[in-house]
Formats: structure tokens, sequence, C-alpha cells
């Protein structure tokens, strides 16, 4: 797909508050979904300090955003393409400094990717656990903000959290949940229903559904290959989700 | 409203401040030096007034003839500094940015508590300030700092390093520090009345010399209460019921 210059891409952030649900897998395949419709697509990786993207890919990367950062390195210089119309922009791992980001350093990294974005027709911004500045500043530079939560209680206390201080503090309202690892559909209904009961009742807002993500071995092998399931499992039932929710977020 | 940034900055950082130029209601001007090295942006609020643009560029010529470069502490006893009567528009310039990026803006007042010069206690604590902070004169013995993006822990944080360094240059220093988000809607007479309240707080007897708003406030208070979680957790009750 051909994409003109002077359009904006859809600008995707994917958090969950708790750490280990499973944002970098459904960045990781929810870019490859959307690549494999034709369009182009770049994962970002906005765990800065402690990056898993290209782990989860398998790719060995030279260069990184840390680069950009205290180097001033061109952001393109250091995409890597995955697979056609799939990039991605790997960050360093076991950089604490990268973790906590100045507040010009955040200016200055959104000003620098938003030079080269224009390119893409989605960024996938895959960031960090926690409520941490970085966390909260790519959420906001993002249009589109899709949380990610386990039935796990922790899980759902974070997510929670999470969205309560991006509603209160940087006025956001649009929430998309994905409910990763249901045993059951109707388990990923409940945690969806109750979660939005929730955010309804105590902060006036009522989210979407993107998604139910069944449990499925599949996604744990495709890690341990270090391949995206949807493109080394494509008939599983984790890949179906995935497909699902790829249209749903074209449709958007 | 008049920011200057010093000649030690970056090309990049330069080329960032132009880029958050284009999208804020400023006008920039870049300075640069007879053999056009670049010295730094001159950035003006776009509803300032001819005269005042004029006023104040005056004032950088004549800081920028006296050094090569300037930098937002030094240039204060060179009049490249914004005056005490700037500090109300800054503000208000700051807080219509917060609005825009949903950051926070903190503010630090800080007072001498000894009859040190506004030169000394410029150039002591200057290399505490970020290159976005700006630093305000408001009379002989107290400055506004106005730290952009900065939260109230790192606001505190920085507190205590700007009133470190001056104590190592023998100035004591008592400090108020105010913090707004965006959801606050603070005027800048709000922000200042916050500032003015703590400093009154660090002259109180037995106060601490660092006072600081509450980092807990009702309209801000992003903790997950018991009843939410009440609330996230019930369901899984009735299901193993």
């Amino acid at each position: 797909m051909n994409k003109t210059a002077d359009t904006k891409p859809t600008i995707i952030c994917i958090s969950s508050g708790k750490g280990g649900v499973g944002k970098t897998s459904f960045s990781v395949n929810m870019a490859a979904a959307l690549s494999q419709r034709g369009k182009r697509v770049l994962l970002i990786d906005g765990d800065l300090g402690l990056a898993n993207v290209d782990v989860v890919l398998g790719i060995n990367v030279r260069h990184n955003l840390r680069e950009t950062i205290e180097e001033g390195k061109n952001p393109a210089d250091i995409l890597v393409e995955v697979a056609p119309g799939f990039y991605v922009l790997p960050a360093s791992s076991g950089v604490p400094e990268m973790a906590n980001l100045s507040y010009e350093e955040q200016i200055f990294l959104t000003n620098t990717l938003e030079e080269m974005i224009g390119r893409f027709d989605y960024v996938l911004i895959d960031t960090a656990a926690g409520i941490g500045d970085s966390v909260l500043w790519f959420n906001n530079w993002a249009r589109t903000n899709i949380v990610v939560l386990s039935p796990d209680p922790t899980s759902m206390t974070d997510a929670y959290a999470l969205m309560k201080v991006l509603n209160s503090r940087y006025d956001r309202k649009e929430f998309h949940l994905m409910v990763n690892s249901a045993q059951t559909k109707k388990e990923g209904e409940s945690v969806f229903n109750n979660m939005s009961l929730v955010l309804q009742n105590f902060l006036k807002i009522t989210p979407s559904q993107l998604g139910i993500m069944p449990l499925d071995s599949h996604v744990a092998k495709a890690i341990r290959t270090q391949k995206p399931f949807y493109l080394a499992f494509p008939e599983s039932k984790a890949s179906k989700a995935i497909s699902q929710m790829a249209s749903a977020l074209i449709a958007m | 409203m008049t920011r200057i940034a010093s000649s030690k900055d970056s090309a990049l950082f330069f080329a960032d401040l132009e880029q958050q130029a284009n999208r804020y209601p400023v006008r920039s001007v870049k300075l640069t030096a007879r053999d056009r090295s670049l010295l730094g942006l001159f950035l003006m609020h776009a509803d300032a007034e001819a005269t005042e643009v004029e006023a104040a560029l005056t004032r950088l010529a004549g800081s920028l003839n006296g050094k090569n470069g300037s930098d937002p502490a030094s240039a204060a006893d060179a009049g490249g500094m914004p005056g005490p009567s700037q500090l109300k528009k800054i503000l208000r310039a700051e807080l219509d940015r917060v609005q825009l990026t949903r950051l926070p803006c903190s503010m630090i007042l800080l007072a001498a508590t000894n009859e040190a010069p506004p030169a000394k206690i410029t150039e002591a604590i200057k290399e505490c300030l970020h290159h976005v902070d700006i630093l305000v004169p408001r009379n002989n013995h107290e400055f506004a700092a106005i730290l952009p993006g900065t939260n109230l822990g790192k606001a505190i944080l920085r507190a205590k390093t700007i009133r470190n360094a001056a104590m190592a240059a023998g100035i004591e220093t008592r400090m108020g520090i105010a913090l707004c988000y965006a959801n606050d809607r603070f005027s800048p007479d709000n922000l200042l009345a916050q500032a003015e309240a703590e400093l009154a707080r660090t002259r109180q007897p037995g106060a601490e010399p660092i006072c600081h708003v509450s980092g807990i406030r009702a309209e801000d208070a992003c903790q997950v209460s018991v009843e939410e979680r009440a609330q996230l957790f019930g369901f899984l009750v009735k299901d193993t019921n």
C-alpha cells in the first residue's frame, strides 16, 4: 500500500501497568498482522531501558534509540525491517538512564520520531511496565491507547491505576482493552465487563473491548523460538484473535 | 516572553527548541555570532508587543556584546534575564503549555536569607537549572525558578540541589514549591500564591527550609481506593462462590 506523505499515521500506545501480561507479544503480533494486511507498520520498543521487542522477534540489532537520544542519530538509520512493511525501532537493554528520560529528552525523542513516522500507516509503541514518566509520555503522545490486562487481580489493579492516572492527569477518556490469557471466552468477557463497570462508576469513562486473547500454548512456543506466533502458527487460536483485533483496529 | 538559551547548548537542543517553537504561540529568532556559529534562540510570545520585543532584544544585545554567550542564570546581571515585571507573562505562557502538553509545571520561589547580591546567587545556582528552566528575579533576594515538565518529586530534588549549591557559595536560602497540573487550570496568580504560601511556611519557627504543596490533592489523587479495589475484584469472589 502506498502511503501518502501528507497523511498522519495512527499512533497506538500499548501499555498494561503490570509487567508480564503480554504487551510485547501482543505488539509484535499485531504489527505482523497489520503489515500482512498491506499496512506499513512501525513498532517502537518503548521499554527504553529494558527492551525486548528484538528478543521476541529474534533479531540482532546493532543500533538502538539510545543513540538517537544520546548522540542525535537519525532514527531512520536504526530502523530494522523485520518483514515487508513491518519495521522496528529497537531500544537498549540494561541502561537505567534510558528508563528515566528527562523532560527535554522526551520532547526531543517524540519530535525526532514525528519527523520520520509520516511514511507509516501505523505506529505501535510497546511501552515499559509501570506508570513511569516515559510510559505516560508515550501514552499522551499516542492517539489510541490500548491497555492489556489479564484475569489476574494484580494485572486488573495496575491496568485500572494506569487508566486512572491517564484520565486524571492527561484527560484521556478512550481506552481499548485487550484481555489476555483468558481461560475461556466467558472469563475474558467477565474481566472486561467488570473493568468497564469500575471505570464507569469511578472515572465516568466507557472503554471499548478490542478483543480477548485465549490462553494458547502456541504463544509460549513462539516466544521460545523467537518468532511471532501470528507468522509461526497462523492457525492457532491466538493468531485468529490477533487477526480479529487487527481488523477492528483498521476499522476504527 | 523571552527565553535565552546558552551558547554551550548543543545544536540538537536548538533544533528541538525550534521545533517546539513552531507548535506554540511564540516567535523565534535564531541568534548567530559573526562567524555564523549558533549562539541560541530568542523566543517571544506571539502576542508580545513590538516595544517589548525591541526592549528585550536591546537587553540581549547588551549582554551578548559583553560575552560570547549567555546562559539563563548568569544573564540576569547582564540584563538578559526576564525582569520581575515579566514573571506573570512567562507563567501564563508556561501554564498555557501545561494545557497543551498535559505535563505538570513546578515553580520554586527562592529567597536568600542573607545579604547575597543577586549576581552571586544566580552564579551559584545556574548549574542546577536545566535548559528549559526559566529563572526570573522578583527582587534583590528572591527568584522564581519555573520548571516546565517537572513533577513535585523532581522539583523537591531540584530545590535541594539548588539549596546545596547556594550553601556551598555561602548563601542561605529558603524555598517554597508550587505545582500545577493541567486539571488544576491555574492562573499565574494561583501558582504564585501557592508558592508564596509555601515560602511563608518556611519562615515559621522550626520550619524546614524547603516547603512544598501537598503531593496528594483531592482533584488529582490517582491512588486506587479501597472502594475501587473492592469493585475490581468483586466479580472474582462471585465466580469462586
